[in-house]
C-alpha cells in the first residue's frame, strides 16, 4: 500500500515537473513535438530508474558504511554522467534502432536535475531499494505524463494566434502554469 | 606514449590519470571543508533543538533527555518537572507533519510547534499559528477532538477551509498527549 | 579594464541566463517563493560559477581535453559540496529551506557552458568576471522573481510584512502554477524591453 502511495505521489501529487520544477530544460526544449516528447518520456524513465538503482547501491554499500554521506552530491553526479555515457555506448552498439529513436536525448538527460533528484531524495529520506525503484519509475512516468500533455497543447498552439512577445518560451511557461494549476487538484489525494 | 605537437594522441593511461587526479583533489577539498564545518553544524543543530524546546516551555531551565524514549525530553525548572517535550508525526493534507509537543504533568497541552509540514499555504499552514494554537493549548487528550459546532467550547474548533489540516494537527497533538499520559501513568 | 566590464555586463542583460538563454530554470521556480531563498540561491550560484571559472581557467593547460567534461563536473561538484557544507554549518535554516535544489546547482547547464565556452579558453581574471557576470544576472533575475512572488503571494518581503492586512495574498504566486505563469510573462516582458531598447539604439545610430 505504501508503494502505491509513493508511486501515485510521484506521478501526480508531487509531479517532478509541475510541482517540483525539475527537468524544465528538457521539458521546454523537447515538448514542441509530440512523438519526440513520448520518446523523451520513456528515455527519462529508463535512465532515472537504472541510475537510481545504481546510486542506491553505491550509497548504501560504499558511502554510508564509510561515513561519507557528505560526498553524495559529487559521487552521484559523476556516477550518473558516466553511467549514461556507458549506456549510450552500449545502446549504440547493441540496439542501433533504439539508439536512432532516443539516443540523442541521453546526453541531454545525463546532466539534468531530474535524474540527480531521485538519488538525492533517496539519500535524504533513507528509502529502501524497492522504494527507490518505485519512486524513480513513478517520477519518470510523471515527467512523461507532463511532457506529453505539454506537447499536445503546444502542437495545437501552432495554429493559434499568440501575441508576438509571448511566442515560444513565454506562452510555453503560461501553459505549464495552467497544467500545474490543474495538477494542484491532486493534492490531498494521498 | 610520446605526445606529438600537432595531433595530440593521449593514451588511456594519461586520460585516466588526469581524471583520477581531479577526483583526488576534489575529495581532498571536500573532506577538509567537512572536517572543519561538521562540528559547527552539529553544534548548531543541537542549539536549534534546545531553542525550539525553550520556546515551548519558556519557564524551564533545563531539558533532560528521557532514557528509553527516543527524542523525548523532560523540561525541568529548579529540578522539578514542568513539562515533557515529545516529537509527533502525523499524516496531514499535503504529507507528513512533524511537530514538537510540550505536555504538562497534569496532561494538558502547554504548547506545540510544527517543525515540518506541507499544508496548503494560507489555509492549512495556519495550523501552527494563532488563533488555531489557542484552540489546542491547555486541553487534555479527551478534549482534543475537532468539531465544527461553535457551541462546543471544550473541543477544538476547526479552521475554515482547512478541516483536514485541523484534524491532522489535533490528532498529532492528541497522540503525543496520550503517549505521555501512558508513559508517566505507567511510571507512577 | 573596459573589457572586463563588458565581459561582466554581458551576463547581466544580453545573455541573461534566465530570461534570454533559458538555462537552469529549475531553481528559478523552485526557490523563488520567497526573497531570502532566492537571494541565498543566487549568491551560491554566483559563487559557484565564478570559482569554477577560475579553477577551470587555472587548470586549462593541465586538463586533458578528452576528459574535460568529467573534470569540470568534478570541479563544480566539489565547489557545490563546499557551499552545502558551509551553509549547513552557518545557516542551517536556509540550508533546509533550499533543500535538494542547492545540490542541484551541480547540474546547471550554465556553469558547464561557461566553463566550456569561456573559461577553458581564457585567462583567469576575465574568466572570473565572466562567471561573476553570469552569476549576477542569474542572481538578479532570481531576486526579481522572488520579490514579485513573495510580495504578491504573501504580502511581505524578506519576511517583513509590507502590504498591510488589507491585502489578501494571492496565494497562487507562491504556488508552482503562479511561478510558471509569472516567468512566462516576465520572459515576454524582457523580450519587449530588449527589442524596444535595440530599436531605440538603431534609431539613434541612424540619426
Amino acid at each position: 500500500m505504501e508503494y502505491l502511495t509513493l508511486f501515485m505521489g510521484a506521478v501526480v501529487v508531487n509531479n517532478f515537473v509541475l510541482t517540483k520544477f525539475l527537468g524544465l530544460c528538457i521539458f521546454f526544449g523537447v515538448s514542441k513535438n509530440l512523438s519526440a516528447s513520448a520518446g523523451m518520456g520513456m528515455a527519462v524513465t529508463a535512465v532515472m530508474t537504472l541510475s537510481s538503482m545504481l546510486a542506491w547501491l553505491v550509497y548504501s554499500f560504499v558511502l554510508v558504511p564509510f561515513g561519507l554521506e557528505f560526498m553524495k552530491t559529487a559521487v552521484f553526479v559523476l556516477l550518473i554522467a558516466s553511467f549514461v555515457q556507458l549506456l549510450e555506448m552500449i545502446i549504440k552498439k547493441q540496439a542501433p534502432a533504439l539508439y536512432n529513436m532516443w539516443g540523442i536525448y541521453l546526453l541531454l538527460i545525463a546532466t539534468n536535475c531530474i535524474v540527480l533528484a531521485v538519488p538525492l531524495e533517496m539519500a535524504e529520506g533513507g528509502l529502501s531499494f524497492l522504494m527507490t525503484v518505485v519512486y524513480a519509475v513513478g517520477s519518470g512516468l510523471g515527467f512523461g505524463l507532463a511532457i506529453i500533455l505539454m506537447a499536445s497543447c503546444r502542437e495545437k498552439l501552432r495554429l493559434a494566434d499568440v501575441p508576438k512577445h509571448l511566442e515560444g518560451l513565454g506562452i510555453a511557461f503560461i501553459i505549464a502554469g495552467m497544467l500545474a494549476l490543474a495538477f494542484l487538484g491532486f493534492s490531498g489525494m494521498i | 606514449m610520446a605526445a606529438e605537437h600537432t595531433t595530440k594522441e593521449y593514451s588511456i593511461f594519461q586520460i585516466a590519470l588526469n581524471l583520477m587526479l581531479a577526483c583526488f583533489v576534489s575529495g581532498l577539498v571536500i573532506a577538509t571543508v567537512y572536517f572543519f564545518t561538521n562540528p559547527i553544524a552539529i553544534k548548531n543543530a543541537e542549539q536549534a533543538k534546545m531553542d525550539s524546546m525553550q520556546e515551548l516551555v519558556p519557564e524551564a531551565d533545563a531539558f533532560v533527555p528521557i532514557a528509553g524514549q527516543e527524542e523525548w525530553f523532560e523540561a525541568t525548572k529548579g529540578g522539578q518537572t514542568v513539562a515533557t517535550v515529545v516529537p509527533s508525526e502525523i499524516k496531514g493534507y499535503g504529507g507528513k507533519i512533524t511537530m514538537l509537543v510540550a505536555v504538562a504533568p497534569d496532561g494538558t497541552v502547554i504548547d506545540y510547534t510544527i517543525l515540518k509540514a506541507n499544508e496548503t499555504p494560507g489555509l492549512g499552514d495556519k495550523a501552527g499559528r494563532e488563533p488555531f494554537k489557542s484552540e489546542i493549548k491547555g486541553k487534555t487528550a479527551e478534549n482534543l477532538v475537532v468539531t465544527k459546532d461553535p457551541s462546543k467550547k471544550d473541543n477544538v474548533q476547526a479552521m475554515t477551509g482547512a478541516t483536514i489540516s485541523s484534524k491532522a494537527v489535533t490528532l498529532g497533538v492528541q497522540n503525543a498527549v496520550k503517549e505521555v499520559d501512558q508513559f508517566t501513568g505507567g511510571a507512577k | 579594464m573596459k573589457n572586463l566590464w563588458l565581459t561582466f555586463k554581458k551576463g547581466l542583460v544580453e545573455e541573461n541566463p534566465i530570461f534570454v538563454l533559458a538555462l537552469s530554470l529549475c531553481p528559478a521556480l523552485a526557490v523563488t517563493a520567497s526573497v531570502i531563498t532566492s537571494l541565498t540561491m543566487g549568491l551560491s550560484v554566483m559563487f559557484v560559477i565564478s570559482m569554477n571559472n577560475v579553477v577551470v581557467s587555472l587548470s586549462r593547460k593541465i586538463v586533458n581535453p578528452k576528459v574535460r567534461v568529467p573534470v569540470y563536473i568534478t570541479s563544480i561538484a566539489t565547489i557545490v559540496t563546499v557551499v552545502q557544507l558551509v551553509l549547513q554549518a552557518f545557516a542551517p535554516a536556509l540550508y533546509k529551506a533550499l533543500g535538494i535544489y542547492l545540490a542541484l546547482i551541480v547540474v546547471f547547464a550554465i556553469i558547464l557552458a561557461r566553463a566550456e565556452v569561456f573559461a577553458s579558453k581564457n585567462k583567469v581574471i576575465p574568466s572570473f568576471f565572466d562567471g561573476l557576470g553570469m552569476g549576477s544576472g542569474f542572481c538578479i533575475a532570481l531576486i526579481l522573481i522572488g520579490c514579485i512572488r513573495e510580495l504578491l503571494g504573501n504580502g511581505s518581503l524578506l519576511g517583513i510584512p509590507i502590504l498591510g492586512s488589507w491585502y489578501n495574498p494571492a496565494l497562487i504566486f507562491i504556488l508552482p502554477a503562479g511561478g510558471f505563469m509569472l516567468i512566462g510573462y516576465m520572459v515576454a516582458g524582457w523580450k519587449m524591453w530588449t527589442e524596444h531598447s535595440e530599436k531605440k539604439k538603431a534609431e539613434r545610430g541612424e540619426a
